[in-house]
């Protein structure tokens, strides 16, 4: 069980900031066209 | 921060960026950045922290500016100044961006815990970030991190009572 959670939880944290950085980058391309 | 402050370490990064370029030419950009900072804050109403922020985050790293600028004086000398707001940035998706995506996804299925830190190296290099949103990157990854570390704890101190 609890290795399930870290299997899942340790890709989740990179998953989840490369979410928020490409949000960010393609807003600000998207403001520059 | 308050807000002048922002706006003056701006103009400061962009002066030490701009260093490549010809002295008249650099205290052109300074004051046409200068300027257009002021108009996109009179225009918004307001100079709180967030709005400048704001108008900064839309203008780009200081950097850019400059490597758009320099690109533009080698290629026509002659041509006449553009605004700021006219320059014609790069994609902001370079290899050190999309390196730092991949090791944080991928690299975090390949090399558990290993590929987000190498990731955040990554981000960290990158100027298209600002040191904010580095920061929150930096916080999400280390606070989902730790969370397998507390469950791990709270398992062994439940199985020990």
């Amino acid at each position: 069980m609890t290795a399930g959670l870290l299997i899942l939880i340790i890709p989740l944290a990179g998953i989840v900031a490369a979410i928020y950085l490409a949000i960010v980058l393609t807003r600000r391309s998207r403001d520059r066209q | 921060m308050d807000a002048d402050v922002l706006v003056r370490d701006y103009l400061g990064r962009l002066e030490a960026a701009s260093w490549p370029l010809p002295a008249d030419r650099r205290r052109e950009l300074a004051s046409e950045v200068s300027e257009h900072i002021e108009a996109a804050l009179s225009e918004a109403g307001r100079r709180d922290e967030v709005t400048v922020r704001n108008v900064l985050e839309r203008l780009g790293p200081p950097e850019e500016i400059v490597a758009a600028e320099d690109g533009t004086t080698r290629e026509a000398p002659t041509s006449e100044a553009q605004p700021p707001n006219a320059v014609q940035a790069a994609s902001p998706w370079g290899a050190i961006e999309i390196g730092a995506l991949l090791l944080l996804t991928v690299g975090a299925v390949l090399l558990p815990v290993v590929g987000p830190l190498i990731g955040l190296v990554f981000v960290w290099i990158s100027t298209q970030w600002t040191s904010r949103q580095k920061a929150i990157a930096t916080i999400i990854v280390v606070a989902l991190l730790m969370l397998p570390v507390l469950l791990v704890f709270a398992a062994s101190a439940g199985t020990t009572i």
